[in-house]
Order: C-alpha cells, then structure tokens, then sequence
C-alpha cells in the first residue's frame, strides 16, 4: 500500500532531477569546496557565504525540496551551535574586537563569527547534500558510484560487488521494513509492550524484535544467493549492464556553471579581493 | 466470549495520497464457540478485521467489543487493559514460525505467559502443557527453536500462543506451505482446541478446510461483510464473484446437477459419498 | 535425449542421516515430471543437487548428457532454469525490467537487444504492465511470473519448479499452473520438473516419481502411480480428486472407461 520512499528522494522532473547523476554528484563537490574557500574579511566571508546559499537556494527549489524541510532538518544542529560558540568563547585569541562583556569576562566578536562562519559552512554542506538525495533516486546514485570507484577495479577494489550489495540492500528495505512490522505484531499478540515498561522490560522487547528479524534476514540472504547463482552471477566474470546513463549537453554546461562557480569563489580567496574597500571604498572587518 | 463489530471502518494512511479503506461499515457478532471460517481474496481486509479483535490496530470508526473488552475509534471509550485481551484473545499469523527468538523452546513458549504476569514456574508448566499438546515431547524443550524442521518450529510458535490459552483462537493460514500431513495434523489440533469450548476463527483461502472444519463461513468482499452463511450453503453460490474457489467435490456435485442428474446431495461428504450417490441416480 | 540421468544419488548434510539415498530415474526430453513427497522427504535437496547448489553427492548425475561437475557447470547452468519457493527471496532488482535483465546481465547479453528480450518475455507471462513495478508492490503470483519470465528469457531446456507454489494463494498457483501449460503447449521440447507437494498439480503432470524419506517409492504415469492408493496412504498422500472418483465408482460398480481423462469428460459420461 505505501510506497516507500528512500532518503527523502522526492519524484519531480526539474533540471536537476533530469542530470546524470555522475555529473550531479561531480558539481556538487565543485560547489561544496567552494563553500570551503577562506576570505580577507569577515565581511567577504558572509558575503560569499550568502552568495553560496542563494546559488544552493535555488537549486533546493529546483528539487522540489521546501525552505520549511531544510529548517526542520537544521533543528538538530542548535545543540552543536552553542557547544561551538562555547568553544571559541573560551578559546584564547589576540584580537582586541570586543563584543560585550558578561561581568569582567570579554566576549570577543571574533570568537562569536568563527563560530558562526562554521555553523554557515555546514548549513551550506547540508543544504548540498539535500539538494543530491532529493533529486537523485537512490539506485541512480549506486550506479553513479560504482561508476566513480570503477578505476579503482585495478587494485583489487570490489567496486561492483559493493554496488550490487547496495542496490540489493536498497530493494530490500521495504521487504525488511514489513517483517518488522509482521514480527512486532506477532510479539504484541504474545504480550508484548514496545513502547511502555522499564528499561529492561523493553531490551527484552527489542530482542523479540531483532532476534527472528535477524534469523529471517540471514534465510534470505542464503536463499537469493542460491538464485543469483543459479542465473549464472559471477562478480568476477565478465558482465553487460541494463541501467546505462549517457551524459547529455546539458550535464555538461550545468557542470561548467558550477565549475565558473569554483572558480570565483577561489578567485576572490586568492587574491584577498576585498569587494567592499575596492568597489564601495569602505573598510571594514 | 462474545465479538462484536458495530459499524467498524479502517483507513490505512490517512490523509495521506496512499489512503486506503480495508473496512467499511463492518457490522457483525461472531457466534460463541463456534468453528468460524473468514475467507475473501487476498486485500478483502481480512487481516484487518482480526487485527481489530486482538486490539493490534484500533478502528478508525465505530468499536469492536470483546467481551468487556472495547476496542474503540473513540479514545474515552477504549479499554486499558490490553494485556487482559491479549490473553483470553490468541493470535497466530501466518508463518508463525519467523517469531520465534528465545535460546530454548521452553522458555520461547514460555514467553506469552511471562509477559501477560506469570510466574516463572506457572508459565513453563503451561509451556509445557503447550508442547505436549502440539505433540512436541520433553526431548524438545532445551533444544534451540532454530535447529527444528519447518513443521517443528511451526508447532513451537503454534505452542507458544496455545500456553496462554486464550478462549477465542484465530488462526490465519495455518496450513500455508505445509504438506497434506502436517495440514491434517494441525487443523486436527486446532479442531481438538475448539472441541475444548474454544471460538476458533479460521482465515484461509482454502475452501476444502472450510468444507472440512467450519461450522460458520463469513465472506468478506472489498471491505464489507458479503455474508455469514454456513458452508454448504456457501458452496451453493457463485464462488467466482469472490474470486474463491468451491471445492471440486461441490463443484462436481454442482456440476452434476446442471447435466441432469438427480443427486441427494444431503448425503454427500467426500469422494466415496458421492459416488455412492452417483450410483444411486443412475438406478 | 535424457535431460537428467540419475544414478543411485544420495546426500546426508550431518555426514550420518541421508537425506536422498540411492536415487535412480531419468527425465525425458519434453516432459513434464511432478516430484512428489512429503516435507522432508528430500525433494528440495534433489533440487539443489540438479541445480548445483550441492557438489559432493555420492552417485552420478548426467545432466543434458554431461556429468554434473565443476567443469561443466557452466554450461549445464546456462541450460537449466530454477523458480524457488519464496518469490521475495529470488527478487534481485528494484522493478521487474531490471530483474529479468538481472539474468541477461549475467550472460553477457548485447544491452541493445536488452529491452526487446525483457518486453517479449514479460509479456508471455503476462506481466507487461508492470515493468517498472517495485517487488513491494507485486503479489506473491505476480513476483513468480518474474522468476519464469526471467528463467524464460535464458531459453532453458529444463525449468526446475522448486515448491514454486506452496508460498502463494490459490488465485496465484492457478496463474502459475496456466502459465505452465501454456509454456509447454508452445514449446513442446522444453523439459519441465515440478517439485511439489499439490497432488492435484502432480495429476496434470507426464510422468510422477513419488519420493519418501530420501527413497524414489513409485513412479510411471499419474493413473498408474495414484492407483498404489493404498502404499500412497501409508507415506501420507492422498491421490487426486478425479482419479479417487474413478477408483470409487469402480468401488460402486460404475467402470469409466480409460479415454475419459478429466472431470469434465467425467461429468458428461457420467450423466449420459
């Protein structure tokens, strides 16, 4: 009845969803060592940071993913927030830049922005990665990284192996998700309780759980390699492929732009291009 | 123990574009201690409606009173006590044997009893008492369920829902992938049960058990109630508009009747009844 | 030609109790043999015996005319098709397409003529709606369909049913029956094994070898293997409807005649 859908993979058919993933995956890396790159002010830092975020921002949209989803996902990440601006707080430094003060105690802005320049950088990290998952299906992407591993074949890799133990693992998941539920409701009639009683009482409960979910996953994976067996599978040997992508113009200008994207935002670092002091005349931090 | 349903719906997924109605408007009393049979074609809500009995899902309209028991859409009315239910209700789903998880049989069997507050002791003299119930003798009981055959481990789990003998015992698909043996040995223990004063609830596709062992046959279609009838009288009907099957003794009987011959079928049972009878309508 | 020569086959898994023992037949080219027996009786270890999923048996097995060996293997691998019981646990991809295309992967088949094989053989089992369906969303018959379309699309000379339908619902063993007939009517060479324990399949079958605790008991045509009624009760089976209603109406004087074949026939001779 549900159909179920893996890594927050959200069907759509935008620019993005239409890359290869190969390509996709390759941009993405581009744009997040651009994200990585270090400035002359603090100023330029945000600057480029924002500039960043309305590139990735638009792509997010491009994925059909909401403002509202890449918030929800955020909230986790308070707790790490204030653990960082702790840390920098505390750190000693020698800039005389003061922020306020709590009682003697200096508190000083640099420690507050180099928090804030990391918490940033990892909005922008995971901003990327949801713009990935939500317009790559899953398979798309084991392909792709059978694909980028494939070189490594020469040194005795096992990049296929890994990819057919992926797209397995990943055809599985619904299969295995009603076991669970079959198993659950099997014990609950046995009296069992997974959500109330003591800590104890529910490590028992889990152990109902995991035991038989074990034992029927073990069956299985002896059962389909029998199959695969059976159908003439061989890792080692020689095989064609169904699933080929072929790159497209389009993967290849998309590719480009993020590219001429890089390279800006390594053109500013390197030469400290301070836009602020060279287009406006100001001077600031 | 009494079951009723009072205007019982479930919709899976509400709200959701995967919405899906397994009942609706389901309105029905199964009869005390009876050999019930519960058939429809695979997605007619039949899992759904004996999950509502043992309160493993809660109707999204109307209740289901066991007993005193209210499983309710409405949460004043629920009753707390679902540990009770689950005891006097016994469930054991298809494949049974994929639940079992404990280092010994014994203490696998045992399991029900421990978790609905029996003693250590209480609830392995009823393990037991299970075992040897579904034929499993003392040599099983520290043996690890998982170096059993198929059929033994399907007697452990059965067992296992047998020690907390429940008064009414729904059973969904018992025979599936037994051979003809081990089916008439099972449906044999569960027959010997309801002789006990146990309702059984029988889901199966299998028209022959329903012909051999129930004594009420409610057919459900898309959802709803289609009917509550007794087996032959079942077997009368066009099955097809279910998507089951009559057995082929009825079939035949039917059949038969449509060429022309003159058979008292009140006499026929099985295969040597009918022949008999065959004989007789020829004369 | 025998597709599958056997000669005194026996296994034990322990090393002490043997599971088959001493088993001897051979299989016709063309035909359509039912292995019956209860569980445990040995059916689904001869199966993994034949499809080389067992490799130190005692015996000699001769499969397509060549010994079973690791040699040889490969070949006889490339000719024989399986169907195991569990639909789920023999489903390697995400969607049917991909999973038919599972097999032609492995045998290095050209990807241009990839779609075309995958469309031809999923329509012949009547699955082409739904090529790129998910597992999770395909009843136990449907994913069975899968595994014969995907056997299929290998042009095997013999196709092993291994309890291929004791996991699913009458509606879903019905399909698979069909689909079997329909198979051998268009392909009269093609060699099927039916391991399975539904006497009444057994009944459609060529020929029955009736297997009981590792032994080979009986075997010859459904009429004259259901007739043993009574050595058939001992080891727990039963015989097929029309055949015990033949064998009644002998009992009640009525003698059938042996051209009628099945219970239609049966129907019309009996209300003449």
């Amino acid at each position: 009845m549900n159909s179920f859908v893996m890594g927050r993979y959200v069907p759509y058919d935008s620019f993005i969803h239409r890359m290869d993933a190969r390509a996709k995956i390759f941009s993405l890396i581009l744009l997040m060592v651009a994200v990585f790159m270090g400035y002359s002010s603090w100023a330029m830092t945000f600057t480029m940071a924002g500039l960043a975020f309305i590139v990735i921002l638009v792509l997010l949209m491009a994925s059909h993913v909401g403002l509202g989803r890449l918030l929800k996902s955020l909230s986790s990440l308070w707790f790490m927030a204030i653990f960082l601006l702790v840390i920098y707080i505390l750190v000693p430094h020698t800039s005389n830049w003061v922020a306020f003060y709590i009682g003697s105690y200096a508190i000083y802005w640099d420690s507050i922005l180099e928090a804030a320049k990391i918490l940033v950088r990892l909005i922008l990290m995971i901003a990327i990665t949801m713009v990935l998952t939500a317009s790559t299906k899953p398979l798309d992407m084991t392909d792709a990284f059978e694909w980028f591993l494939a070189p490594l074949k020469w040194i005795g890799f096992p990049a296929h192996e890994l990819a057919m133990i992926l797209s397995i693992a990943l055809r599985f998941i619904p299969t295995i998700l009603e076991d669970v539920s079959r198993i659950m409701k099997a014990q609950a009639s046995r009296g069992v309780d997974f959500e109330h009683g003591h800590i104890l009482a529910k490590a028992k409960a889990m152990v109902s759980l995991i035991v038989p979910l074990f034992v029927s996953s073990f069956v299985r994976s002896e059962e389909l390699a029998d199959a695969m067996e059976c159908r003439g599978y061989d890792p080692k040997a020689k095989r064609t492929k169904y699933r080929i992508e072929k790159f497209h113009i389009a993967d290849l200008f998309e590719t480009l732009f993020c590219a001429g994207f890089l390279a800006l935002f390594i053109y500013v670092s390197v030469t400290n291009f301070n836009c602020y002091e060279a287009w406006w005349g100001l001077s600031v931090k | 123990m009494s079951v009723k349903f009072t205007n019982v719906s479930y919709i899976y997924n509400r709200k959701s574009p995967f919405e899906y109605a397994a009942l609706k408007d389901v309105n029905l009393d199964l009869p005390e201690g009876k050999f019930i049979a519960l058939v429809g074609r695979t997605g007619s809500g039949k899992s759904t409606l004996i999950q509502n009995i043992n309160a493993l899902i809660v109707p999204t309209e109307g209740k289901v009173e066991i007993d005193d028991f209210v499983n309710s859409s409405n949460k004043k009315e629920r009753s707390k006590d679902i540990k009770g239910l689950r005891r006097k209700v016994g469930l054991v789903f298809q494949f049974p044997e994929y639940q079992l998880f404990e280092e010994t049989v014994e203490k696998d069997v045992a399991f029900g009893c421990k978790n609905l507050g029996d003693s250590k002791e209480e609830a392995m003299k009823k393990a037991h008492d299970a075992l040897t119930k579904v034929g499993l003798d003392a040599s099983f009981y520290e043996r690890s369920p998982f170096e059993l055959s198929g059929g033994e481990k399907r007697k452990v789990a059965i067992a296992g829902i047998l020690a907390m003998s429940p008064k009414i015992l729904i059973i969904d698909e018992p025979t599936a992938g037994l051979d003809p043996v081990a089916s008439f040995e099972t449906m044999s223990l569960f027959e010997s049960i309801h002789k006990e004063g146990v309702t059984v609830i029988l889901v199966t596709h299998d028209m022959n058990l329903v012909s051999a062992y129930a004594e009420v046959v409610v057919v459900l279609d898309n959802g709803k109630i289609a009917d509550v009838t007794t087996p032959e009288k079942l077997f009368e009907e066009d099955l097809e508009k279910y998507s089951l099957e009559t057995p082929l003794l009825y079939r035949t009987v039917k059949h038969l009747r449509a060429k022309g011959l003159n058979l008292d079928e009140k006499s026929i049972k099985d295969v040597a009844t009918l022949a008999k009878a065959i004989k007789g309508a020829k004369r | 030609m025998k597709i599958v020569e056997a000669k005194n086959i026996s296994y034990s898994y322990d090393g002490k109790n043997e599971v088959i023992s001493g088993l001897s037949f051979s299989v016709e080219e063309g035909s359509y043999v039912a292995l019956i027996g209860h569980n445990g009786s040995g059916k689904s270890t001869l199966a993994k015996v034949m499809a080389g999923l067992i490799s130190n048996f005692k015996g000699e097995l001769n499969m397509f005319g060549m010994p079973l060996n690791s040699k040889n293997l490969g070949s006889i691998r490339s000719r024989l098709g399986i169907v195991f019981q569990n639909p789920d646990n023999q489903f390697v991809a995400s969607s049917v397409k991909d999973d038919i295309a599972f097999g032609l992967e492995n045998r290095c088949v050209k990807h241009e003529e990839m779609d075309g094989i995958i469309e031809e053989y999923a329509a012949e089992v009547g699955m082409s709606d739904f090529l790129e369906s998910a597992p999770e969303n395909l009843s136990g018959g449907q994913k069975q369909r899968v595994a014969i379309a995907g056997v299929l699309a290998m042009k095997p000379d013999l196709i092993i049913y291994d309890e291929a339908t004791s996991m699913l619902d009458p509606k879903g063993k019905e399909e698979i029956l069909e689909l079997t007939s329909k198979m051998k009517k268009e392909n009269p060479k093609l060699t099927i094994i039916s391991i399975t324990h539904d006497i009444e399949e057994a009944a459609r079958a060529d020929e029955v070898l009736v297997l009981n605790e590792g032994k080979l008991v009986l075997e010859g045509v459904p009429n004259e293997v259901f007739s043993h009624d009574k050595e058939l009760a001992s080891i727990h089976l039963g015989s097929p409807f029309f055949i015990s209603l033949v064998r009644a109406l002998k009992d009640n004087g009525i003698i059938v005649p042996s051209s009628i074949k099945d219970l239609p026939s049966l129907e019309d001779f009996l209300c003449r």
